[in-house]
């Protein structure tokens, strides 16, 4: 999975919350920039931004430097409603003039759709100057594309979280049905078309081995696919528990049951119960991975539950992308930890 | 010291803190147990005495079935008595449990305003309407406030625990409302109304200056169409306007009320869930909000019982038990190492694991303060899932208290 994603421009992430979205897409970006690749990371419509923490700086609506061929940019609704006004009305100053008229800015900040497309209009800029081809404007009276520099050969995206995302994702078809004409509907019909090239854009989500976590995953991925969005090109199964016992250790255990007339000895009966759970959240992470794989043949992968802070974690994780990815080429050692139910 | 957390909770009776309220809200970000907690706190309210009503958000088909119940609808639901024997608990009180569904809970309001049915069809046959109910952001989380003073303006039950939808921003939740009426704001309708009124002078003096370029603007972004059924929409909603208007307001002062409402926030030890339940807390201190009660949900459960740091893990008592009973089941010495070292591996982990949560725990706790109930409940061992899971949640969750 991770080779192939190597190969897409626009990465969209999303996950339930908790679930570690955003340490994954800042692990992707190191793996895909210490390929020599340069990437930009897009926070999306956070109302607290998380994605600063891992780089020690705040990140604004301007892309910023964060790391060797890596870059970070939040895309927040005020920034991208501004240049989104600024496509349709070349002048600074009365774009500012119009955001203060209260009635424009209640209106902007309360019709349904307005804020998932102009942030999504946002990310397509970005994503064009990271290569990807835009599909052609659709209003009748098309404006040249501007051309762009090229900046950056992926763009990863921190959607918020499957539940919010999803009615972005479904953002664009909802708006071509509601609104007849104007900018809005040519740049919802714009969007969809430029993200619906599965050449170029890829659909990840981030999941743990809990059933909610895993359920909500396999809805949101038939909800986007329904809203015309790629099918999913992966899902991470993150936080996957290392093999603590395996079937002979089983059996062993099952030897050690404390009964109650068992004498207290030490910290023994911690030492059992601790046991017991190491092997019911093994047992749970194998069938979730069976579950998914059942859905999703070849495009699941598992991610190592690792300690540490976020940043020493994001780094881990890098490395067994590459890893990973060494492999899917061919040129790797053959995958040695696989865990069996 | 069976009670993983109770080492680490203290102080504050929070089961006085509920008694004294009418309104529980739990909020929180996604994943930390939200749902479970307030499923918890309910049913220990119901166990003591309260009629309690339990509104959750998401679809949980797990939790409805915990409760007992094949799923959970827009309607309340009594828990059946058989859940309660199960786990042998004679309920002083009763709990009922419901779950939002905001398409039908606005739809029902339009209803409940409306003066007369040919005003309701209008507003429901609305294509803007339609699409508002259906996208607006903060209609989720408005309509929740919105049932919630449904209910307890009904008065059936002395306390309703609030399950809020998962959230970046407490004030979401709370200015909802706000923010619903200030987008249905008079003003604004009017302004959109003026093409169908007969005052023209009115409507010439604001579509002169930056208002007349916005109108021109919001029409070319949203096409002239729209407008116009936008217009239509707010000219049948302009019946209903006051009485929807006075409902929000008193959810909002509802909510406002600390002697009713209490607020708990509810995270896990991970650094960004602590994180985000400070900024709810601030922000709902900054509004002088009742917000609390922290509850840190999904704690290591070794750090507290066991905090001796140079200690080995598996003493020379331990593996000498351990290698008795393995003799006996006739495992052979090679055997009886190689489990041992898996044991000592795991438990360090897990225990290094909980070490981590607890300093989480103990750097929110100094932030916190005195004055404030907080409360830690540990990791369970199993997801919670069943009656006597939520039962036994509620148990850690008051553990400190005075039964």
């Amino acid at each position: 999975m991770f080779e192939t994603l190597s190969h897409r421009r626009t990465i969209f992430v999303t996950g339930k919350g908790g679930v570690g979205k955003t340490t994954f897409i800042t692990s992707l970006g190191m793996y895909l920039a210490s390929r020599g690749r340069r990437v930009l990371l897009a926070e999306v419509d956070n109302a607290r931004p998380t994605l600063g923490a891992y780089f020690d700086r705040p990140i604004g609506f301007k892309p910023v430097r964060v790391a060797v061929n890596l870059d970070a940019v939040n895309i927040d609704f005020l920034g991208s409603l501004k240049a989104f006004l600024a496509e349709i009305i070349p002048m600074d100053r009365l774009v500012r003039l119009i955001l203060r008229n209260r009635i424009v800015r209640t209106f902007l900040l309360a019709t349904p759709g307005a804020r998932e497309v102009t942030i999504l209009t946002r990310v397509q800029q970005l994503a064009q100057q990271a290569g990807h081809r835009v599909a052609e404007d659709p209003s009748p009276t098309p404006e040249r594309p501007a051309e762009l520099e090229r900046r950056w050969d992926h763009l990863i995206i921190d959607m918020p979280s499957s539940g919010h995302a999803v009615s972005m994702f479904g953002t664009p078809v909802t708006v071509q049905r509601l609104f007849n004409a104007g900018p809005l509907r040519n740049q919802a019909i714009q969007v969809l078309n430029t993200f619906s090239d599965e050449e170029q854009t890829a659909l990840v989500m981030v999941s743990i081995s809990e059933e909610m976590s895993i359920n909500e995953t396999l809805e949101t991925m038939a909800k986007v696919r329904a809203y015309g969005w790629p099918p999913l090109s992966g899902v991470v199964l993150n936080r996957f528990p290392s093999v603590a016992f395996d079937a002979r250790d089983a059996n062993l255990l099952a030897a050690l049951e404390l009964t109650p007339e068992d004498p207290a000895v030490g910290n023994l009966p911690f030492v059992l119960e601790a046991a017991t759970a190491a092997r019911i959240e093994q047992r749970r992470s194998s069938l979730a991975l069976v579950r998914l794989r059942q859905e999703l043949a070849g495009k699941v992968s598992k991610l190592p539950f690792v300690q540490g802070g976020p940043v020493e974690v994001a780094r881990q994780l890098a490395e067994i992308m590459a890893a990973e990815a060494a492999r899917e080429r061919g040129d790797g050692p053959a995958d040695t930890t696989e865990a069996r139910p | 010291m069976n009670d993983p957390g109770i080492g680490m909770n203290a102080g504050i009776d929070l089961r006085a803190e509920f008694r004294q309220r009418k309104l529980v809200v739990c909020v929180g970000s996604g994943g930390v147990g939200k749902t479970t907690v307030s499923a918890s706190v309910a049913l220990e309210a119901a166990r003591l005495g309260r009629r309690t009503l339990v509104i959750t958000i998401d679809p949980a088909r797990r939790l409805a079935n915990s409760l007992g119940l094949e799923e959970l609808g827009n309607t309340e639901t009594e828990i059946p008595a058989e859940k309660w024997a199960e786990v042998g608990v004679e309920p002083r009180g009763t709990l009922h449990a419901m779950m939002l569904d905001t398409r039908s809970t606005f739809d029902e309001v339009i209803r409940r305003v409306s003066p007369d049915k040919d005003t309701r069809d209008r507003i429901l046959h609305n294509r803007a309407y339609q699409h508002v109910n259906n996208t607006l952001a903060n209609t989720r989380d408005y309509m929740a406030a919105e049932k919630l003073y449904d209910v307890y303006s009904r008065g059936d039950y002395d306390l309703i625990v609030l399950d809020t939808p998962p959230m970046k921003n407490a004030i979401d939740f709370l200015e909802s409302g706000s923010l619903l009426s200030r987008f249905l704001d008079e003003k604004i309708m009017r302004w959109f109304l003026t093409p169908y009124d007969d005052k023209r002078v009115f409507r010439r003096r604001v579509m002169l200056g930056t208002g007349a370029i916005a109108y021109r603007l919001l029409g070319s972004i949203f096409g002239r169409p729209f407008l116009d059924e936008l217009s239509e929409f707010f000219l049948a909603f302009k019946d209903v306007y006051k009485g929807f208007r006075e409902r929000s307001e008193a959810v909002t002062d509802l909510l406002a009320d600390a002697q009713q409402t209490l607020f708990v926030i509810v995270c896990s030890p991970r650094p960004t869930s602590i994180d985000e339940a400070r900024f709810f807390h601030e922000q709902l201190s900054s509004r002088n909000h009742a917000g609390g009660v922290f509850i840190v949900n999904q704690v290591g459960r070794y750090a507290a019982r066991y905090p001796y740091h140079d200690r080995t893990f598996v003493g020379e008592q331990e593996q000498a038990w351990i290698r008795r009973r393995l003799a006996a089941a006739s495992a052979t010495a090679e055997q009886q190492d190689r489990l041992l070292g898996r044991l000592e591996h795991n438990f360090r982990e897990s225990y290094q694991a909980s070490l981590v949560d607890q300093d989480a725990v103990e750097m929110l706790r100094s932030w916190v303060g005195r004055g404030l109930t907080f409360r830690v409940v540990p990791r369970f061992i199993d997801e919670v899932m069943d009656f006597a899971g939520l039962m036994e949640t509620a148990r850690q969750i008051f553990a400190a208290d005075e039964p």
